[in-house]
């Protein structure tokens, strides 16, 4: 068991490289790409700044501050997983061109080598420089003692779990309907909703942010904990929609990779 | 006339070969229009006003704002820069028709069905969540509103040539599309209405050819402008049209003479 954990950290570390090194001899369209994605991020800041700050009320435990610290912990889980899952964006044109049948035979994991080989350095920069800003904005605003930082953590994995969930399923949606990249812009556009906190909505959409689509939840708890809002039973939740949703994928994935026809080859 | 029936053909027949691929782009476009009314409807749930718009104007904003973004922003103008990096463009170039005409007759297709699809998008959107939409002004308004549209939709085409022109100086045209996207997208008024911003940013975006595109119809058509600053700055945007058509005219001449159809 150890010995294949090493194994693919040490292929991932190789295929992360690569992917470094492919960014770094593209420094010219790199540094425009990272310079995009930072003013995407920055100008969300701005729009939601901009509205929040007009608010004159605290919505159910919810301040600017609250409201800034959902907004840091929302955009690094999102740049996380997009820096880890990257390779998803690509696994349409391996499925269309049939360069998938290469992955397949070859003695790794094929759901390894379709999600986790495609390392984004510059969503890693995003990241850092928003890990930065959370730590430095967790510090100035809220008192947080080593429990909570543990708790937080824990719920973290928890919500990345159910990112790598969303990209496995679709992935596996991919290989039977060929398509992708929609798919994920519809599930970039139903994160949005969970850009503001999910206390702000109607019952009926906090319990289809929680449930149906849980993008909702896997932002507030791991928020909810570092405020003090946080209750056992959101925890009991997460978990379980993250575990449930995590196994769900993975079937979904080997029944589609049963159904692959290598037709496109 | 011709070349205009012939891309519609073509683009019909490229949608109806990836359906799925059709049904949830247009899936997506609806759903853009629900997460913003929810995001909204939580906003104002706690305040009758943001900034100069009570709810009734901003959802008036988003929708309305919806359309002329499907409108303005539908473009295909950057398939020259592909042309142009695998060498294709040889081809066209040597065709009895310009290969600009073509690119514009697929550009108006574009926009014909985007739309098409957006008139039924947004109708069914306000009958299903009983929006009130009232548009009301003057014969005068009208058509200072649609000479913005139409300095935005051209202003935008000129932009996106500019930088797909940029494909006969590099072969990654995609990071300057991604950056020029995010940009005009933020500061256009697309997504929210930019004097929503704190005063001295919004004087800054504001002066951006960005807020042509969609912001400035949108005061118009609002009435959140007087008639006189808006054929100001209308007239301002159609300056700002012949610079970006002067730079891609420029562009264009100036890369057909660095042009060697290397791709091929």
């Amino acid at each position: 068991m150890i010995r294949t954990v090493v194994f693919y950290l040490k292929l991932w570390w190789s295929f992360a490289q690569k992917s470094f090194s492919t960014s770094f001899y593209n420094r010219f369209s790199s540094i425009l790409f990272l310079i995009g994605k930072l003013a995407r991020t920055i100008i969300a800041f701005t729009f939601f700044f901009s509205v929040f700050s007009r608010l004159n009320t605290n919505v159910n435990g919810y301040g600017l501050n609250e409201i800034i610290l959902y907004f840091l912990v929302y955009n690094t889980l999102v740049t996380l997983s997009e820096f880890l899952f990257r390779s998803v964006f690509e696994f349409r044109s391996k499925v269309i061109s049939g360069s998938l049948d290469q992955v397949l035979t070859k003695p790794v994991s094929p759901l390894f080598s379709c999600l986790l080989t495609g390392a984004d350095p510059l969503d890693l920069l995003v990241a850092v420089l928003l890990i930065s800003a959370l730590a430095v904005f967790i510090f100035l605003n809220f008192s947080v003692n080593s429990y909570i930082l543990l708790l937080f953590f824990v719920c973290f994995i928890l919500a990345m779990m159910f990112q790598a969930a969303f990209f496995i399923s679709v992935m596996a949606f991919g290989i039977i309907f060929f398509e992708v990249d929609h798919l994920i812009g519809i599930y970039r556009d139903i994160q949005f909703m969970a850009e503001i906190p999910l206390r702000f909505y109607k019952p009926v959409f906090q319990f289809i942010l929680t449930y149906v689509v849980p993008v909702g939840i896997i932002v507030a708890v791991p928020v909810e904990v570092l405020i003090g809002l946080f209750s056992l039973q959101n925890i009991i939740v997460l978990t379980v929609v993250s575990f449930f949703y995590f196994g769900l994928s993975l079937l979904f994935w080997r029944y589609a990779l049963k159904k692959y026809s290598s037709a496109s080859s | 006339m011709k070349t205009f029936l012939t891309a519609c053909k073509l683009t019909v027949s490229e949608y109806l070969s990836y359906r799925t691929n059709f049904i949830l782009w247009r899936l997506r476009n609806f759903l853009y229009l629900f997460l913003y009314y929810n995001f909204w409807s939580a906003v104002y749930t706690y305040q009758k006003q943001i900034g100069n718009y009570n709810k009734q104007e901003i959802f008036f904003y988003f929708i309305v704002s919806f359309f002329l973004s499907d409108l303005v922003f539908s473009s295909k103008v950057f398939k020259l820069a592909a042309y142009i990096n695998s060498g294709l463009l040889s081809k066209y170039l040597i065709y009895p028709v310009s290969v600009f005409k073509l690119v514009v007759a697929e550009e108006l297709v574009d926009k014909a069905f985007n739309v098409i699809f957006s008139i039924v998008e947004v109708m069914l959107f306000v009958y299903l969540f009983k929006i009130q939409i009232f548009i009301e002004f003057s014969f005068y308004y009208l058509i200072i509103f649609l000479l913005a549209l139409i300095s935005g939709i051209l202003l935008y085409f000129f932009i996106n040539l500019s930088i797909s022109l940029l494909g006969f100086w590099t072969n990654s045209v995609w990071a300057p599309r991604f950056i020029s996207f995010i940009v005009i997208q933020g500061f256009s008024g697309a997504f929210f209405p930019l004097d929503i911003l704190p005063d001295f940013l919004y004087r800054v975006v504001n002066a951006l050819p960005f807020s042509v595109l969609i912001y400035l119809p949108m005061q118009i058509i609002q009435n959140k402008i007087n008639f006189d600053l808006a054929v100001t700055k209308v007239a301002i945007a159609f300056v700002w049209v012949f610079l970006f058509y002067a730079l891609s005219s420029f562009m264009w001449k100036k890369g057909l003479k660095n042009y060697s159809a290397y791709g091929l």
